[in-house]
């Protein structure tokens, strides 16, 4: 369905009438600059490539403006988007103070709602999330909107001291590679394929 | 029945502990007074006998001396892909399609005797659809799943529904469906289910209720994986039950995943688990069990009194031997490089003569076409006798009778080779990809085309026809 036909429709139905017409103004202004932000929102995809025995984000960082909505597209069953934050699996917090802690639940793959998850971030800072069943493999990204700051900008692991759950070693290496101002330079940052490495495993020494 | 009351009845069916009867060893029972007679050499069931060796031991019109004269008998066209081993008994040949068809043919002629709509879900978040499991054949009535995760029991004379069962409450938010193939035995059905929380499952042949049940993983909301993708194998001397069992699908478990990629032994009454052997805890590379657990007794190459009571299974990372009493691993093959695509895959083995016949795939390198190797394994130690180089890749079952064995590629190409020596007897060239393998029965092969492993029917069947091939010797 797309907003264009809508603000037809919704014209059409209308039977004349200035006053009326005058009131529809506002409504249409604000369908307006809800197309603009589906034009600025970014798409991150949550992809799995079994042959190097990965789970990641593509693009893994992501610059935004405040208001700004980012859509994720899960390819392959059981992904999630889920905030650093302690009411999620005790994460240590790695989004702003204040911010609302953003989690998609868990998501299908195909051509359908529940294999994606929008979210617009207002808070200025920097946000850190995860794939709750694929987090030690790596899989978290991180959105810098408007300018860094907040828990996000402290080391990864910092929460221990807490009693936060740990942060996986794969975790760490990423999220120090991808500092925010790589983020600010680049505004949308690939996953870098070569950073992690997993042994295949061809042999079991065991067997 | 509401959806709610028959989750009761599965959870409070799930714990029942059926009194065993032992009496051993068990006989296949033909029909009684039902007007398919069983054949000289039937293949009635996915992995032709419930040790899933897909060996046809009583086929002694076709071999070697005239499989080289084997010409197409008929054909019977379908819309959709074959993805199911046919099921031959009599004058009869069962088969599903993707389309959630259940199909019976007349065996001489290729005409269609009955056709069976078993439901389709065209919600494109379900998980893959129609019959992919091959149908087993027992007592007039035949057993298959479907990509809707339901057990289904018809009348093989009829094609009219006697029961059916769900085995997964919500399938397209569970991705839950039956892609493995049933074995029936003492009035049992087993059955696995492939979804992000598998499961192995025993149902009441007559009823269809469910008798016992084990979870692959721990915990629902994680969805932990461990699909199974693979018909169960009995050994129905001990009355055990062997399942394997798929990948991970969710790396940070709730409790430790121990039966993910797995080599699962139960008693077969009680489903009370006896052994598991995990061969890769938490893997990331996909290498699931996908071919078939087999049963065999191996001899020892130069002391024929020594013989290893053996359970073997190929995961997408090599052929695997343990000694099907206790779990003890025995030998392992690798013969191509692993890989969510590679090794041997989707069934592609058989065991005969003494011989465990693989056929292992080679993933493709910078673009380059994926290719295979049929290789003769000894089964007491698991040392190549021959190998052969294959043209393409398999998705798909094998079979052997009669001192051949019988392989269908990707590329279409279907081969008879000498067991013995791997000389080619036989080779003729299908318009598809060859998916449910081959059934090898009363001096005919039957065979047939399906797709890709597409993950929903539509990507699958864009603009292909399929169909039912019988080839019979001149």
């Amino acid at each position: 369905m797309s907003l264009n036909m809508n603000r037809r429709d919704l014209l059409r139905a209308m039977p004349g009438g200035v006053a009326i017409l005058a009131t529809l103004d506002r409504w249409i202004l604000d369908l307006g600059a809800q197309e603009d932000s589906q034009e600025n929102m970014i798409d991150i995809r949550i992809v799995n490539t079994y042959r190097i025995g990965r789970w990641y984000f593509d693009p893994v960082g992501v610059y935004l403006k405040p208001g700004q909505k980012v859509r994720w597209i899960c390819t392959k069953w059981g992904g999630s988007v889920t905030a650093f934050h302690p009411s999620h699996l005790n994460h240590e917090l790695r989004i702003p103070q204040s911010a609302e802690p953003f989690d998609s639940g868990r998501l299908i793959q195909g051509d359908t709602p529940r294999a994606r998850f929008e979210w617009v971030f207002e808070q200025e800072g920097t946000y850190d999330y995860f794939s709750r069943h694929h987090e030690n493999l790596g899989a978290v990204g991180r959105i810098v909107v408007g300018s860094p700051g907040g828990p996000g900008e402290k080391p990864a692991g910092y929460g221990a001291s807490e009693g936060r759950a740990p942060v996986y070693e794969d975790v760490k290496k990423l999220l120090s590679w991808l500092d925010s101002d790589k983020i600010l330079q680049e505004q949308i940052v690939p996953y870098p394929m070569n950073l992690l490495e997993r042994t295949f495993p061809l042999q079991e020494s065991n067997f | 029945m509401s959806r709610r009351n028959f989750v009761k009845d599965l959870v409070m069916t799930g714990v029942t502990v059926v009194a065993s009867s032992r009496v051993y060893p068990y006989t296949h029972v033909p029909t009684e007074g039902g007007p398919t007679e069983p054949g000289t050499s039937d293949w009635p069931r996915f992995g032709y006998d419930l040790h899933n060796t897909r060996f046809n031991s009583r086929e002694d019109k076709l071999g070697r001396d005239n499989v080289g004269r084997l010409q197409l008998k008929w054909k019977f066209e379908t819309d959709a892909p074959i993805q199911t081993t046919p099921t031959v008994v009599g004058d009869t040949l069962y088969f599903g399609t993707l389309s959630g068809y259940q199909h019976a043919l007349d065996t001489a002629t290729g005409i269609e005797r009955w056709q069976s709509f078993m439901g389709y879900n065209s919600d494109p978040a379900a998980p893959l659809q129609g019959v992919r499991s091959s149908a087993q054949h027992e007592n007039g009535r035949l057993y298959f799943g479907t990509g809707l995760a339901k057990v289904h029991c018809l009348d093989a004379n009829s094609g009219e529904e006697l029961w059916q069962t769900q085995l997964d409450e919500d399938p397209i938010t569970n991705r839950a469906q039956i892609f493995c193939s049933v074995a029936v035995y003492r009035g049992k059905v087993y059955v696995g289910t492939s979804s992000p929380r598998a499961k192995a499952v025993c149902l009441d042949a007559k009823t269809g209720r469910v008798r016992w049940q084990f979870y692959v993983v721990p915990d629902r909301t994680r969805g932990g994986g461990g699909s199974i993708w693979t018909s169960p194998a009995i050994d129905e001397i001990s009355n055990v039950v062997y399942f394997a069992t798929g990948s991970v699908r969710a790396f940070i478990p709730p409790d430790p995943m121990l039966f993910t990629e797995s080599v699962i032994a139960f008693e077969a009454d009680t489903g009370e688990m006896l052994w598991y052997d995990q061969v890769r805890a938490a893997d990331p590379f996909d290498l699931d069990y996908s071919c078939h657990p087999m049963i065999f007794d191996a001899v020892h190459p130069s002391r024929g009194k020594e013989i290893r009571k053996c359970v073997g299974a190929g995961n997408k990372s090599g052929f695997y031997c343990f000694n099907r009493y206790n779990g003890e691993r025995l030998w392992k093959a690798q013969l191509t490089s692993a890989g969510d695509d590679g090794g041997p895959i989707l069934n592609s083995t058989a065991t005969a003569y003494n011989r465990v016949f693989v056929v292992s795939n080679a993933l493709g390198v910078r673009g380059r076409p994926g290719r295979s190797v049929a290789v003769s394994l000894h089964a007491y130690t698991g040392d190549i006798t021959w190998w052969v180089a294959n043209s393409a890749p398999i998705t798909g079952p094998v079979a052997v009778a009669n001192q051949v064995f019988y392989q269908g590629l990707e590329d279409g190409t279907l081969e008879a080779i000498d067991t013995a020596s791997g000389e080619q007897l036989w080779k003729h060239q299908l318009p598809g990809m060859i998916r449910g393998g081959m059934a090898i029965a009363n001096g005919h092969l039957y065979t047939s085309t399906g797709d890709t492993v597409g993950w929903t029917v539509q990507a699958a069947t864009r603009g292909k026809s399929y169909a039912v091939y019988a080839f019979e010797p001149a």
